[in-house]
Protein backbone atom coordinates (compact mmCIF):
# COMPACT_ATOMS: atom_id res chain seq x y z
CA UNK A 1 0.00 0.00 0.00
CA UNK A 2 2.75 2.40 1.05
CA UNK A 3 4.93 1.42 -1.88
CA UNK A 4 2.58 1.69 -4.46
CA UNK A 5 1.41 5.39 -3.69
CA UNK A 6 5.42 6.53 -2.91
CA UNK A 7 5.50 4.15 -6.61
CA UNK A 8 2.78 6.55 -7.92
CA UNK A 9 4.40 9.50 -6.87
CA UNK A 10 7.81 9.36 -8.23
CA UNK A 11 6.10 8.55 -11.93
CA UNK A 12 3.71 11.92 -11.63
CA UNK A 13 7.62 13.44 -10.41
CA UNK A 14 8.93 12.11 -13.40
CA UNK A 15 6.30 12.81 -15.46
CA UNK A 16 6.27 16.22 -14.85
CA UNK A 17 9.83 16.77 -14.97
CA UNK A 18 10.18 15.36 -18.05
CA UNK A 19 7.95 17.11 -19.66
CA UNK A 20 9.60 20.55 -18.22
CA UNK A 21 12.45 20.20 -21.29
CA UNK A 22 14.71 22.80 -21.61
CA UNK A 23 14.36 26.23 -20.03
CA UNK A 24 11.70 28.61 -20.40
CA UNK A 25 11.88 30.45 -23.39
CA UNK A 26 11.35 34.15 -22.15
CA UNK A 27 13.73 35.71 -24.93
CA UNK A 28 12.29 34.16 -27.77
CA UNK A 29 8.69 34.68 -26.61
CA UNK A 30 9.86 38.39 -25.56
CA UNK A 31 11.57 38.48 -28.84
CA UNK A 32 8.29 37.27 -30.86
CA UNK A 33 6.28 40.29 -29.06
CA UNK A 34 8.39 42.47 -30.67
CA UNK A 35 8.56 41.49 -33.80
CA UNK A 36 4.35 41.58 -33.61
CA UNK A 37 4.16 44.53 -32.43
CA UNK A 38 6.89 45.78 -34.96
CA UNK A 39 4.75 44.16 -38.11
CA UNK A 40 1.86 45.96 -36.20
CA UNK A 41 3.44 49.42 -37.01
CA UNK A 42 4.27 48.38 -39.97
CA UNK A 43 1.15 48.56 -40.96
CA UNK A 44 0.47 44.73 -41.11
CA UNK A 45 -3.42 44.11 -39.98
CA UNK A 46 -3.78 46.13 -43.71
CA UNK A 47 -0.96 44.78 -45.32
CA UNK A 48 -0.09 41.50 -44.55
CA UNK A 49 -3.07 40.05 -42.30
CA UNK A 50 -2.46 36.77 -43.32
CA UNK A 51 1.24 36.42 -41.73
CA UNK A 52 0.44 38.67 -38.80
CA UNK A 53 -2.57 36.23 -37.76
CA UNK A 54 0.07 33.54 -38.01
CA UNK A 55 2.67 35.41 -35.70
CA UNK A 56 -0.19 35.46 -32.96
CA UNK A 57 -1.42 32.01 -33.31
CA UNK A 58 2.08 30.61 -32.91
CA UNK A 59 2.63 33.08 -30.09
CA UNK A 60 -0.50 31.70 -28.32
CA UNK A 61 0.73 28.50 -28.58
CA UNK A 62 4.09 29.16 -27.44
CA UNK A 63 2.51 30.53 -24.34
CA UNK A 64 0.11 27.13 -23.92
CA UNK A 65 3.23 25.10 -24.06
CA UNK A 66 4.75 27.80 -21.35
CA UNK A 67 1.84 26.61 -19.03
CA UNK A 68 2.49 22.81 -19.69
CA UNK A 69 5.89 23.57 -19.41
CA UNK A 70 6.97 22.50 -22.92
CA UNK A 71 9.49 24.63 -22.85
CA UNK A 72 10.97 23.49 -26.10
CA UNK A 73 7.80 23.10 -27.81
CA UNK A 74 7.37 26.66 -26.56
CA UNK A 75 10.82 27.92 -28.04
CA UNK A 76 9.98 27.18 -31.61
CA UNK A 77 6.50 28.21 -31.28
CA UNK A 78 8.00 31.74 -30.23
CA UNK A 79 10.36 31.04 -33.03
CA UNK A 80 8.51 30.64 -35.44
CA UNK A 81 5.89 33.57 -34.36
CA UNK A 82 9.43 35.76 -34.64
CA UNK A 83 9.68 34.67 -38.19
CA UNK A 84 6.25 35.08 -39.16
CA UNK A 85 6.11 38.34 -38.14
CA UNK A 86 9.18 39.62 -39.49
CA UNK A 87 7.53 38.49 -43.16
CA UNK A 88 4.11 40.59 -42.06
CA UNK A 89 6.36 43.49 -41.89
CA UNK A 90 8.77 43.05 -44.56
CA UNK A 91 5.18 42.34 -46.65
CA UNK A 92 3.30 45.29 -45.24
CA UNK A 93 6.37 47.39 -46.09
CA UNK A 94 6.28 46.51 -49.74
CA UNK A 95 2.95 46.86 -50.20
CA UNK A 96 3.04 50.28 -48.68
CA UNK A 97 5.51 51.33 -51.03
CA UNK A 98 4.17 49.57 -53.93
CA UNK A 99 1.06 52.06 -52.99
CA UNK A 100 3.24 55.00 -52.53
CA UNK A 101 4.99 54.88 -55.73
CA UNK A 102 1.21 54.07 -57.68
CA UNK A 103 0.43 57.54 -56.33
CA UNK A 104 3.24 59.00 -57.05
CA UNK A 105 3.05 57.53 -60.31
CA UNK A 106 -0.18 58.90 -61.05
CA UNK A 107 0.88 62.38 -59.62
CA UNK A 108 3.80 62.31 -62.38
CA UNK A 109 1.35 61.05 -64.99
CA UNK A 110 -0.88 64.17 -64.19
CA UNK A 111 1.84 66.78 -63.87
CA UNK A 112 2.70 65.90 -67.20
CA UNK A 113 -0.82 66.16 -68.58
CA UNK A 114 -1.09 69.55 -67.05
CA UNK A 115 2.47 70.62 -68.86
CA UNK A 116 0.88 69.29 -72.11
CA UNK A 117 -2.26 71.03 -71.62
CA UNK A 118 -0.45 74.39 -71.14
CA UNK A 119 1.88 74.36 -73.85
CA UNK B 1 26.02 -19.77 -43.90
CA UNK B 2 22.95 -19.28 -43.95
CA UNK B 3 23.29 -16.80 -41.07
CA UNK B 4 25.94 -14.84 -42.63
CA UNK B 5 23.86 -14.47 -45.65
CA UNK B 6 20.92 -13.04 -43.76
CA UNK B 7 23.42 -10.61 -42.00
CA UNK B 8 24.78 -9.71 -45.25
CA UNK B 9 21.42 -8.93 -46.13
CA UNK B 10 20.42 -7.03 -43.42
CA UNK B 11 23.87 -5.20 -43.68
CA UNK B 12 22.68 -4.19 -47.22
CA UNK B 13 19.23 -3.47 -46.46
CA UNK B 14 20.92 -0.66 -43.82
CA UNK B 15 23.30 0.26 -45.98
CA UNK B 16 21.19 0.87 -49.21
CA UNK B 17 18.82 2.21 -46.70
CA UNK B 18 21.25 5.29 -45.69
CA UNK B 19 22.20 5.60 -49.35
CA UNK B 20 18.79 5.63 -50.81
CA UNK B 21 17.44 7.93 -48.27
CA UNK B 22 16.68 11.43 -49.97
CA UNK B 23 16.66 14.36 -48.47
CA UNK B 24 13.09 15.60 -47.82
CA UNK B 25 11.33 17.78 -50.41
CA UNK B 26 10.87 20.62 -48.26
CA UNK B 27 14.16 20.69 -46.85
CA UNK B 28 16.07 19.63 -50.28
CA UNK B 29 13.05 22.59 -52.47
CA UNK B 30 14.13 24.81 -49.28
CA UNK B 31 17.72 24.38 -49.82
CA UNK B 32 17.59 24.91 -53.77
CA UNK B 33 15.93 28.21 -53.07
CA UNK B 34 18.83 29.55 -50.75
CA UNK B 35 21.30 28.37 -53.05
CA UNK B 36 19.61 30.38 -55.63
CA UNK B 37 19.08 33.37 -53.80
CA UNK B 38 22.86 34.00 -52.50
CA UNK B 39 23.93 33.47 -55.89
CA UNK B 40 21.98 36.81 -56.36
CA UNK B 41 23.59 39.99 -56.41
CA UNK B 42 20.45 42.18 -55.60
CA UNK B 43 19.73 39.77 -52.84
CA UNK B 44 22.41 39.55 -51.25
CA UNK B 45 23.19 43.62 -51.66
CA UNK B 46 19.28 44.32 -49.58
CA UNK B 47 18.58 41.00 -47.92
CA UNK B 48 21.87 40.49 -45.84
CA UNK B 49 20.35 39.41 -42.85
CA UNK B 50 17.50 37.36 -43.71
CA UNK B 51 19.49 35.67 -46.43
CA UNK B 52 21.81 34.70 -43.69
CA UNK B 53 19.72 33.96 -41.29
CA UNK B 54 17.86 31.49 -43.71
CA UNK B 55 21.02 30.26 -44.51
CA UNK B 56 21.33 29.58 -40.71
CA UNK B 57 18.37 27.51 -40.90
CA UNK B 58 18.75 25.24 -43.56
CA UNK B 59 21.95 24.30 -41.99
CA UNK B 60 20.20 23.22 -38.87
CA UNK B 61 17.82 21.64 -40.91
CA UNK B 62 20.02 19.35 -42.75
CA UNK B 63 21.93 18.75 -39.28
CA UNK B 64 18.36 17.76 -37.81
CA UNK B 65 17.65 15.74 -40.35
CA UNK B 66 21.16 13.92 -40.41
CA UNK B 67 20.62 13.29 -36.84
CA UNK B 68 16.98 12.01 -37.39
CA UNK B 69 15.20 14.82 -35.66
CA UNK B 70 11.69 15.50 -37.75
CA UNK B 71 10.98 17.69 -35.65
CA UNK B 72 13.91 20.15 -35.46
CA UNK B 73 14.24 19.50 -39.13
CA UNK B 74 10.64 20.97 -39.57
CA UNK B 75 11.05 23.84 -37.71
CA UNK B 76 14.02 25.11 -39.26
CA UNK B 77 12.61 24.42 -42.91
CA UNK B 78 9.57 26.63 -41.45
CA UNK B 79 12.33 29.27 -40.09
CA UNK B 80 14.54 29.09 -43.51
CA UNK B 81 11.36 29.81 -45.65
CA UNK B 82 10.02 32.73 -43.89
CA UNK B 83 13.27 34.38 -44.11
CA UNK B 84 13.60 33.77 -48.04
CA UNK B 85 10.05 35.32 -48.35
CA UNK B 86 11.38 37.98 -46.07
CA UNK B 87 14.65 38.50 -48.27
CA UNK B 88 12.12 38.99 -51.63
CA UNK B 89 10.39 41.86 -50.03
CA UNK B 90 13.53 43.40 -49.02
CA UNK B 91 14.28 43.25 -52.63
CA UNK B 92 10.68 44.06 -53.84
CA UNK B 93 11.15 47.01 -51.84
CA UNK B 94 14.91 48.31 -52.65
CA UNK B 95 13.28 47.84 -56.37
CA UNK B 96 10.84 50.22 -55.88
CA UNK B 97 12.62 52.54 -53.79
CA UNK B 98 14.67 53.01 -56.82
CA UNK B 99 11.80 53.94 -58.88
CA UNK B 100 11.00 56.45 -55.81
CA UNK B 101 14.91 58.05 -56.82
CA UNK B 102 13.74 58.01 -60.84
CA UNK B 103 10.52 59.23 -60.53
CA UNK B 104 12.34 61.93 -58.27
CA UNK B 105 14.28 62.94 -61.50
CA UNK B 106 11.01 62.60 -63.95
CA UNK B 107 9.30 65.49 -61.65
CA UNK B 108 12.38 67.26 -62.26
CA UNK B 109 12.52 67.04 -65.92
CA UNK B 110 8.98 67.60 -65.80
CA UNK B 111 8.91 71.07 -63.65
CA UNK B 112 12.26 72.09 -65.78
CA UNK B 113 10.38 71.44 -69.04
CA UNK B 114 7.17 73.79 -68.34
CA UNK B 115 9.62 75.87 -66.46
CA UNK B 116 11.74 76.32 -70.16
CA UNK B 117 8.51 76.39 -72.48
CA UNK B 118 6.93 79.27 -70.31
CA UNK B 119 9.70 81.05 -70.25
CA UNK B 120 10.89 80.30 -73.82
CA UNK B 121 7.11 81.67 -74.82
CA UNK B 122 7.20 84.45 -72.51
CA UNK B 123 10.49 85.86 -74.03
CA UNK B 124 9.76 85.73 -77.33
CA UNK B 125 6.49 87.92 -76.59
CA UNK B 126 8.61 90.17 -74.32
CA UNK B 127 10.64 90.64 -76.85
CA UNK B 128 8.67 91.84 -79.44
CA UNK B 129 7.05 94.18 -76.40
CA UNK B 130 10.23 95.67 -76.09
CA UNK B 131 10.82 96.01 -79.87
CA UNK B 132 7.50 97.93 -79.93
CA UNK B 133 8.08 99.85 -76.66
CA UNK B 134 11.56 100.89 -78.40
CA UNK B 135 9.46 102.61 -81.33
CA UNK B 136 7.14 104.33 -79.00
CA UNK B 137 10.04 106.18 -77.64
CA UNK B 138 11.40 103.92 -74.72
CA UNK B 139 14.71 102.90 -74.61
CA UNK B 140 15.22 99.29 -74.10
CA UNK B 141 18.05 97.71 -71.72
CA UNK B 142 19.35 94.34 -72.43
CA UNK B 143 17.40 92.57 -69.82
CA UNK B 144 14.94 90.34 -71.12
CA UNK B 145 12.58 90.66 -68.20
CA UNK B 146 12.89 94.41 -67.56
CA UNK B 147 10.92 97.02 -69.88
CA UNK B 148 11.07 100.52 -69.49
CA UNK B 149 8.55 102.92 -69.93
CA UNK B 150 10.69 106.39 -71.14
CA UNK B 151 10.33 109.35 -70.19
CA UNK B 152 7.80 110.96 -72.70
CA UNK B 153 5.04 109.51 -70.04
CA UNK B 154 5.47 112.17 -68.00
CA UNK B 155 5.81 115.82 -67.84
CA UNK B 156 8.93 117.45 -66.63
CA UNK B 157 8.78 117.44 -62.78
CA UNK B 158 5.30 115.83 -62.81
CA UNK B 159 4.23 112.20 -61.93
CA UNK B 160 0.90 112.35 -63.70
CA UNK B 161 0.75 110.38 -67.09
CA UNK B 162 0.57 112.03 -70.46
CA UNK B 163 -2.34 111.46 -72.52
CA UNK B 164 0.00 110.17 -75.30
CA UNK B 165 1.29 107.72 -72.37
CA UNK B 166 -2.23 105.48 -72.80
CA UNK B 167 -1.01 103.27 -76.18
CA UNK B 168 2.40 102.20 -73.99
CA UNK B 169 0.94 101.36 -70.78
CA UNK B 170 -1.68 99.45 -72.45
CA UNK B 171 1.03 97.36 -74.58
CA UNK B 172 1.75 96.34 -70.37
CA UNK B 173 -1.80 95.76 -69.40
CA UNK B 174 -2.40 93.29 -72.04
CA UNK B 175 0.77 91.53 -71.67
CA UNK B 176 -0.12 90.99 -67.84
CA UNK B 177 -3.94 90.36 -68.80
CA UNK B 178 -2.16 87.54 -70.92
CA UNK B 179 -0.01 86.04 -68.40
CA UNK B 180 -1.80 85.71 -65.08
CA UNK B 181 1.36 84.29 -63.48
CA UNK B 182 3.43 87.16 -64.06
CA UNK B 183 3.81 89.51 -60.92
CA UNK B 184 5.27 93.06 -62.07
CA UNK B 185 7.16 95.42 -60.01
CA UNK B 186 7.28 98.99 -61.25
CA UNK B 187 10.49 100.82 -60.33
CA UNK B 188 10.70 104.81 -60.75
CA UNK B 189 13.74 106.41 -61.65
CA UNK B 190 14.45 110.13 -61.84
CA UNK B 191 17.40 112.12 -63.19
CA UNK B 192 19.99 113.90 -60.68
CA UNK B 193 18.25 117.30 -60.71
CA UNK B 194 17.01 118.32 -57.85
CA UNK B 195 17.46 116.65 -54.15
CA UNK B 196 17.87 113.80 -53.27
CA UNK B 197 14.36 112.94 -51.08
CA UNK B 198 11.97 115.02 -53.82
CA UNK B 199 13.28 112.67 -56.58
CA UNK B 200 13.03 109.43 -54.37
CA UNK B 201 9.18 110.72 -53.72
CA UNK B 202 8.29 111.82 -57.47
CA UNK B 203 9.95 108.32 -58.60
CA UNK B 204 7.57 106.64 -56.49
CA UNK B 205 4.70 108.37 -57.38
CA UNK B 206 5.50 108.01 -61.46
CA UNK B 207 5.42 104.32 -60.34
CA UNK B 208 2.23 104.40 -58.77
CA UNK B 209 0.65 106.45 -61.50
CA UNK B 210 1.42 103.38 -63.95
CA UNK B 211 0.38 101.00 -61.18
CA UNK B 212 -3.07 102.95 -61.39
CA UNK B 213 -3.83 102.64 -65.00
CA UNK B 214 -2.41 99.18 -64.87
CA UNK B 215 -5.04 98.06 -62.06
CA UNK B 216 -7.70 100.83 -64.25
CA UNK B 217 -7.09 97.89 -66.91
CA UNK B 218 -7.71 94.81 -64.68
CA UNK B 219 -4.97 93.86 -63.47
CA UNK B 220 -5.17 92.13 -60.06
CA UNK B 221 -3.75 94.63 -57.49
CA UNK B 222 -2.04 92.05 -55.31
CA UNK B 223 -0.07 91.21 -58.86
CA UNK B 224 1.69 95.17 -59.05
CA UNK B 225 4.37 96.50 -56.51
CA UNK B 226 5.82 99.75 -56.53
CA UNK B 227 9.15 101.24 -55.71
CA UNK B 228 11.38 104.33 -56.07
CA UNK B 229 14.71 104.36 -56.48
CA UNK B 230 15.06 108.15 -57.48
CA UNK B 231 18.27 109.37 -58.68
CA UNK B 232 20.09 105.99 -57.78
CA UNK B 233 20.96 103.47 -60.79
CA UNK B 234 20.99 106.02 -63.68
CA UNK B 235 21.55 104.22 -67.32
CA UNK B 236 23.27 107.44 -68.46
CA UNK B 237 25.55 109.99 -67.39
CA UNK B 238 23.24 112.95 -65.44
CA UNK B 239 25.99 115.09 -66.97
CA UNK B 240 24.10 115.65 -70.42
CA UNK B 241 20.26 116.62 -70.95
CA UNK B 242 20.22 113.19 -73.38
CA UNK B 243 21.52 111.21 -70.32
CA UNK B 244 19.01 112.90 -67.97
CA UNK B 245 16.09 111.71 -70.50
CA UNK B 246 17.02 108.38 -69.92
CA UNK B 247 17.44 108.21 -66.44
CA UNK B 248 14.43 109.59 -66.35
CA UNK B 249 12.36 106.10 -66.63
CA UNK B 250 10.19 103.63 -64.89
CA UNK B 251 11.30 100.15 -65.42
CA UNK B 252 8.92 97.65 -65.06
CA UNK B 253 10.71 94.16 -63.83
CA UNK B 254 8.47 91.17 -64.90
CA UNK B 255 8.47 87.73 -62.49
CA UNK B 256 7.49 84.67 -63.30
CA UNK B 257 5.29 82.69 -60.77
CA UNK B 258 8.12 81.31 -58.71
CA UNK B 259 10.19 84.10 -59.23
CA UNK B 260 11.84 86.64 -56.46
CA UNK B 261 11.90 90.49 -56.98
CA UNK B 262 15.41 91.10 -56.60
CA UNK B 263 16.23 94.98 -55.76
CA UNK B 264 18.78 96.26 -58.75
CA UNK B 265 22.36 96.46 -57.37
CA UNK B 266 23.43 100.76 -56.99
CA UNK B 267 25.52 101.39 -59.90
CA UNK B 268 28.52 102.82 -59.75
CA UNK B 269 27.68 105.27 -62.68
CA UNK B 270 26.77 108.12 -60.19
Amino acid sequence: MKSTKLFGSLVLVTAISGCATGNMPTNEIAEAKIHISTAEADKSEQFAAQHLTTAKEHLGKAQTAVDKSEFNKARRFAEKATADAKLASAQARSESTKQKLYELNATLIQLKQTIDQDS
Amino acid sequence: MNKSLIALGIATAVVSGCATTEMPKPLAEVEDQYQAMSRNDLVNRHATVPLRAAGDSVSEAKTAWQEGNETDMEHQVYLAQKMLGVAKYEVDIAKMEAQFENADMVRAGLVLQDKNSELAQNQQELKMLKKELEKMGSKQNADTNVLTLGDVLFAFDDHELQPGAKPTVKKLADFLSAHENTKAVIEGYTDSLGSEAYNLELSKKRARSIQNVLINSGVASDRISVKGYGESNPVASNDTLAGRQHNRRVEVVLLGKNEAYESPTVASMN
